[in-house]
C-alpha cells in the first residue's frame, strides 16, 4: 500500500512526514520542484516532480487498488479533480481537501459521483473542536470518544488544586482517570507514585458529569459560556459561529475587511458582525469585551493570535482561544497564558492518519503537536487481545490503557478488567510506542485495506448521527 | 556531529564485511590453501571492532550531510583497512601500503593492481580481491542500507553521498527498499554472467571472479594476461556484453522490468553511451585494421572489448593495446575520462555530465548569434535546472583540476608524462591500467610508497566523487554549527 500525497503545502508535508517516519511508502507529487527537492532530502519519501492534477504522473505509478490518494492541494477543484481521475486509473481510496463552505454543502449530493471516498475539512474540523472547547469551558482542550459518551479535558493544575503534591495511588476518585500530564512541555504517563506540582497540565478521562466532578474539586468549576466574539472572519469563524448559535451561544464577529463583513452578516443573520481592527485595544473596549466570556481568535496570523487574545485575557475575558498553525508555537503559546490553542494542521492530521492507520482505530487525536496520540479503538472478534486481563498484556511503558467501554457502560481500568470483543478502548500514546500499540490491536499490522473502508464508512455513519 | 549514529552505522558497516569475508574463507577451506588462518583472524577482527561500533547510540537519529559524508569517507577507509588484512597476514602483501592499494583498487572498483604474479596466490586471496570488486561497485554503504534497520532520518544523504552521478533517486519511496531493489537487479545479473561464463568455458571459480570484475567494473583477473589467458572468443563477448550492462544506470533496469525495453532507448544518457561506444569501437576498428591483416572478427572484438572496457571503467585486457596506433591509444586514453552512465558501477566522470556540458557549449555557440535567446539545456524532454549545470560543470573542472596536480606530482616520483598522467587518469577514473609503466602488460607493485598512498586516494576521489573525501579535510566540516 501507498499513500501518495498530491500537494505538499504545510498539511501535506505533515502528512508525508508522520507516515512516512510510521514506515509507510509514501510518494509525494508537487509542480514545485523546489519544494520536492527539499523534500527528498528531509523526508524518506519518493517525490515526483510533476501537475499532480494530470493523470501522467499517476499513470507513471501505476496506481492501483491498494494505493491511497490524499489530494491537498491549495485548489478545491484541483483535489476533485485529482480524486476523480486517481479513482479512475484504479486507486482503491481517495481523500480530498475541500474548503469551501459551498462546495462542502454540495458534497452531500455529489461525493460519490466525484468519487472521493473522504473529505478533509480543516476549518469545518477546527470549528468542531473550538465549539466543543467552549461547551466545556475550564478545559484546556476537549475531546469526545464513544459517540460523545467519554470526555477528556485538559485542564492546568493550580494553586486552588487540593491535589497538588499528593500521589496519584492515594487519590479516591471513581469515574475519571488522569491519563497524562504535562509538564515543561512534555507528556508525562503517570505512575502511582507521581505528584501533581502546580503549573502542571493534567489530562483526565472519563463520563462527562464524572469528569465535571473532578473540574469542580480541582479548582477549575465549569461555567457557561454566554457570549463570544470571534476575531477574523474567515472560514473557520462562519462555521465556528454556526456552531455556537445552536448551541445557544451569542456569537460577534469583528472582521477587518468591509466587503467579508458584510458577506459575512449575510450569510449569518443571527451574528453581530462588526467591521474593525481587532488588534485595537479601544475598540475591542468598545465592543465591551470586558464582559465577553469567551474570546476566539482566528486571523491569519499566529502571533496577531496570540497577542490579542492575551490582550482580551487582561481586559478580561474569562477563556481565550487563539488558533496557532505553526506546530512550534504551540507550547509558547500556551506558557505564555493563552488558554487555548487551536491547530487546525494538527486536527486533519489525526484524521488523515487514523484514515491510513484504519482497521480498529476509530477515531485518533493528536496531543502537544503530535508528541502523543490518543486513540479509540474497537475490539474485534478476531483482536488478539479479547479474553485477556490488562495485567497480562505486555503493554508498553508510555502509554496507557485510559477507559474501556463495555455495552455502554464506562470502566476506568485496573489489572483485573478484561478485555472483550465489541468493547471499545481508549489508549493515549507517546508518538515512538506507536508501532507497538498498533500491532497489540491490530495483531498483523498494514492489512489496512479493508480497514480503511470500514473507517470511512463509520465516519459516514457519524456524519448522518 | 552525531558520533553516535556515525559509529553505529560503520559498526554494521565491518559486521557486513567481516560477513563477506566468510565467502574467501570458504573458498580458502575448498582448496585448502594457505591463507585460511588469514581469513579466520581477519573475520574475527573485523567483527570485534564491528561489535564495538554497534554499542553507540544514535544521540538524535537525524543524518545531516556532515554525518552522511563521515559514514561515507570513513566507512570506505575503514572498509579497505580490514579488507587489507588477510593480504598482509596471508603473506601476499607484506607491505601495508601495498595491502591498502589493492584492497581500495578492489573495493573503488579499479583492478590496478600491485602484485606481480597473480597466478600463484591462494584462492582465497584472489577471490576476496574480485569480491571487493563487487562489493564495491553497487556500493558496500548502500548494501548496509539495504539490511540495516530503520536508521531515522536523512538515510537519503547517506545513499546519495555514495552513489555515483549529479543526481541519484529513489525508485520507490523508502531508501532501504530501494537499495534492496538494486542489488536484486544487480544479485540477478551477477547470477546470469557466471552461469554464461561457466557455459562458455570457463572453471566455477574463474567464472565467479570475473563476474564480479565485470558486474562491479573492477577488472582484477585471477590471470597475468587478463581476460587474455583464456582465449575464448565466448567468454570474451560475454564480459563485453556484461560490461555494457554494468556501465548503464541500474534504475533503467527497474524500469525495464515494469514496462517495456524502449525505456532504454528514450533515456539520452544511454543512447548516448551507446553512441560513444560504437563510435569508439567502429574508429578503433579502422584504425587498427592493417595491423590485425584485416582479420574481421578478431578486430572488431579486440577493439569493442578494450572500448567497453575503459568506458565502463573495467580495465580488463585481451590485448597489449599499447602495440596499437598512437590514434587508438588516444580515443582509449579519453574514454578512461568518460566513464560509465549515472547509477551505473562504472567510475570517471559519467556520460550524464560529458553529454550536459557538450549541450552547454552548444547553447553557448548558439548565444554567440542571438545573446537574448532562451535556451534551456533539455534532457529527456525536461529542462535540467541552471543549478545543476553549474555543478556539473565544477564537478569536471575539479576533477580535472585533481588530474592535473597529481600527475605532476607524480612527474617528481620519477615517471614519465605517458605513464604520470595515464596512471591518474585510470586511478581517478577507477579504471584500472593505463599505458607506460602502468601499461596492460605491467603493473602498479613498482612505484614508489608516496605514489601508492596518492594513487589509493585518488581512486577514493573517483569513486565517492570528490565530495565525500574532500570535505573530510575542510575545516569547516570540523567546527561547531
Amino acid at each position: 500500500m501507498r499513500i501518495i500525497v498530491i500537494g505538499t503545502g504545510k498539511l501535506g508535508y505533515q502528512i508525508a512526514e508522520t507516515l512516512s517516519k510510521e514506515k509507510y511508502d509514501v510518494v509525494v507529487i508537487d509542480n514545485d520542484s523546489d519544494v520536492t527537492d527539499r523534500i527528498s532530502e528531509s523526508l524518506d519519501v519518493l517525490t515526483m516532480h510533476a501537475n499532480g492534477l494530470l493523470a501522467e504522473p499517476l499513470e507513471e505509478l501505476r496506481v492501483n487498488k491498494e494505493d491511497v490518494v490524499i489530494a491537498v492541494t491549495g485548489s478545491d477543484e484541483g483535489n476533485i479533480l485529482a480524486c476523480m481521475s486517481a479513482k479512475s486509473l484504479g486507486a482503491g481510496w481517495t481523500i480530498a481537501r475541500i474548503r469551501s463552505p459551498e462546495y462542502t454543502r454540495d458534497l452531500a449530493i455529489s461525493q460519490e459521483q466525484l468519487r472521493i471516498d473522504y473529505v478533509l475539512n480543516p476549518d469545518l474540523s477546527t470549528a468542531k473542536e473550538i465549539s466543543q472547547l467552549l461547551s466545556f469551558a475550564p478545559a484546556r482542550q476537549v475531546q469526545t470518544f464513544v459517540h460523545g459518551k467519554v470526555h477528556m479535558v485538559e485542564i492546568s493544575v493550580t494553586a486552588e488544586n487540593p491535589l497538588v503534591g499528593i500521589p496519584i495511588k492515594q487519590y479516591n476518585f471513581t469515574g475519571v482517570l488522569i491519563a497524562a500530564i504535562v509538564r515543561e512541555g512534555r507528556i508525562i504517563i503517570p505512575k502511582g507514585d507521581d505528584c501533581l506540582h502546580e503549573g502542571d497540565n493534567i489530562f483526565i478521562i472519563g463520563q462527562a458529569t464524572n469528569v465535571a466532578d473532578f473540574c469542580r474539586y480541582a479548582g477549575k468549576p465549569i461555567y457557561k459560556i454566554e457570549n463570544a466574539m470571534i476575531l477574523g472572519g474567515s472560514r473557520i469563524a462562519n462555521y465556528l459561529a454556526r456552531d455556537l448559535h445552536s448551541a445557544g451561544v451569542r456569537v460577534k464577529i469583528i472582521e477587518n475587511d468591509p466587503a467579508r463583513a458584510k458577506d459575512l452578516s449575510l450569510e449569518l443573520p443571527f451574528a453581530l458582525v462588526v467591521q474593525g481592527d481587532g488588534t485595537d485595544m479601544e475598540f475591542l473596549v468598545s465592543e465591551d469585551i470586558a464582559n465577553t466570556d469567551a474570546f476566539v481568535a482566528l486571523t491569519g496570523m499566529d502571533e496577531e493570535n496570540m497577542v490579542v487574545s492575551l490582550l482580551a485575557k487582561k481586559l478580561g475575558v474569562k477563556k481565550v482561544v487563539a488558533k496557532v498553525n505553526r506546530k512550534g508555537y504551540v507550547s509558547i503559546a500556551e506558557e505564555i497564558g493563552v488558554d487555548s490553542v487551536v491547530t487546525p494542521g494538527l486536527i486533519t492530521l489525526g484524521e488523515v492518519l487514523r484514515l491510513v492507520r484504519g482497521g480498529e482505530v476509530v477515531s485518533l487525536i493528536l496531543l502537544l503537536g503530535g508528541q502523543a496520540e490518543v486513540m479509540e479503538f474497537s475490539i474485534s472478534l478476531s483482536s488478539p487481545l479479547v479474553g485477556k486481563m490488562l495485567k497480562d498484556i505486555n503493554f508498553p511503558k508510555e502509554a496507557i490503557i485510559t477507559t474501556i467501554v463495555h455495552k455502554g457502560q464506562i470502566i476506568i481500568p485496573h489489572g483485573n478488567d478484561m478485555i472483550q470483543a465489541h468493547d471499545r478502548i481508549i489508549v493515549l500514546t507517546q508518538f515512538a510506542e506507536m508501532p507497538r500499540i498498533r500491532s497489540l490491536f491490530n495483531g498483523d499490522e498494514r492489512k489496512t485495506g479493508h480497514g480503511l473502508w470500514n473507517s470511512i464508512k463509520s465516519s459516514w455513519v457519524f456524519a448522518d448521527n | 556531529m552525531d558520533y553516535g549514529i556515525v559509529l553505529r552505522v560503520l559498526g554494521f558497516l565491518l559486521i557486513i564485511e567481516a560477513g563477506a569475508m566468510l565467502f574467501p574463507l570458504g573458498v580458502a577451506l575448498y582448496y585448502g590453501g594457505p591463507d585460511i588462518m588469514a581469513f579466520v583472524i581477519t573475520v574475527l577482527l573485523t567483527t570485534a571492532a564491528g561489535l564495538v561500533g554497534l554499542r553507540f547510540k544514535p544521540a538524535k537519529g537525524v543524518v545531516r550531510y556532515r554525518e552522511a559524508f563521515l559514514i561515507v569517507g570513513l566507512g570506505w577507509l575503514l572498509a579497505s583497512g580490514f579488507g587489507s588484512l588477510p593480504f598482509v597476514l596471508a603473506g601476499s602483501l607484506p607491505s601495508a601500503v601495498d595491502a591498502f592499494f589493492e584492497t581500495v583498487s578492489g573495493f573503488t572498483t579499479t583492478g590496478a593492481t600491485v602484485i606481480s604474479n597473480i597466478e600463484i596466490q591462494p584462492h582465497g586471496i584472489l577471490f576476496w580481491r574480485s569480491l571487493t570488486h563487487w562489493l564495491g561497485g553497487m556500493g558496500i554503504i548502500v548494501f548496509t542500507l539495504a539490511v540495516l534497520p530503520a536508521l531515522g532520518i536523512g538515510t537519503m544523504r547517506i545513499f546519495q553521498a555514495e552513489s555515483p552521478g549529479p543526481a541519484p533517486t529513489k525508485l520507490v519511496p523508502r531508501v532501504d527498499q530501494t537499495a534492496k531493489l538494486l542489488y536484486g537487479i544487480y544479485i540477478a545479473l551477477t547470477i546470469m554472467q557466471m552461469v554464461a561464463l561457466k557455459i562458455s568455458g570457463m572453471s566455477w571459480f574463474d567464472s565467479a571472479t570475473h563476474t564480479f570484475a565485470t558486474m562491479g567494473t573492477g577488472g582484477f583477473s585471477t590471470r597475468n594476461a587478463s581476460v587474455a589467458a583464456f582465449a575464448n572468443p565466448y567468454s570474451e563477448w560475454i564480459i563485453i556484453l556484461f560490461m555494457f550492462i554494468s556501465g548503464v544506470n541500474f534504475s533503467l533496469y527497474y524500469g525495464v522490468i515494469h514496462r517495456k525495453m524502449g525505456i532504454l532507448f528514450n533515456d539520452s544518457e544511454f543512447r548516448f553511451y551507446l553512441g560513444t561506444v560504437v563510435a569508439a569501437s567502429v574508429l578503433i576498428a579502422v584504425n587498427i585494421a592493417s595491423l590485425y591483416q584485416w582479420q574481421l572478427g578478431k578486430i572488431i572484438r579486440d577493439s569493442f572489448f578494450q572500448v567497453v572496457s575503459m568506458v565502463t571503467t573495467t580495465g580488463f585486457t585481451t590485448v597489449d593495446y599499447e602495440q596499437w596506433p598512437e590514434l587508438s591509444k588516444m580515443v582509449l586514453f579519453l574514454l578512461m575520462f568518460m566513464g560509465g552512465c549515472a547509477g551505473s558501477t562504472g567510475g570517471a566522470i559519467k556520460q550524464i555530465r560529458v553529454l550536459l556540458i557538450i549541450k552547454a557549449v552548444k547553447r553557448k555557440l548558439k548565444r554567440l548569434i542571438h545573446p537574448k535567446a532562451v535556451l534551456p539545456i533539455v534532457v529527456a524532454d525536461s529542462p535540467v535546472p541552471e543549478e545543476t549545470v553549474d555543478d556539473i560543470l565544477v564537478f569536471t573542472l575539479f576533477y580535472l583540476l585533481i588530474f592535473i596536480v597529481v600527475s605532476m606530482l607524480l612527474l617528481t616520483q620519477g615517471m614519465d608524462m605517458l605513464s604520470s598522467t595515464s596512471a591518474v587518469a585510470a586511478t581517478l577514473g577507477n579504471v584500472g591500467p593505463g599505458f607506460g609503466l602502468v601499461g596492460p602488460t605491467t603493473n602498479f607493485a613498482d612505484l614508489t610508497v608516496l605514489t601508492k598512498i596518492v594513487l589509493s586516494f585518488c581512486m577514493l576521489l573517483g569513486r565517492l566523487e570528490i565530495y565525500p573525501i574532500v570535505a573530510l579535510v575542510l575545516p569547516s566540516f570540523w567546527r561547531k554549527a
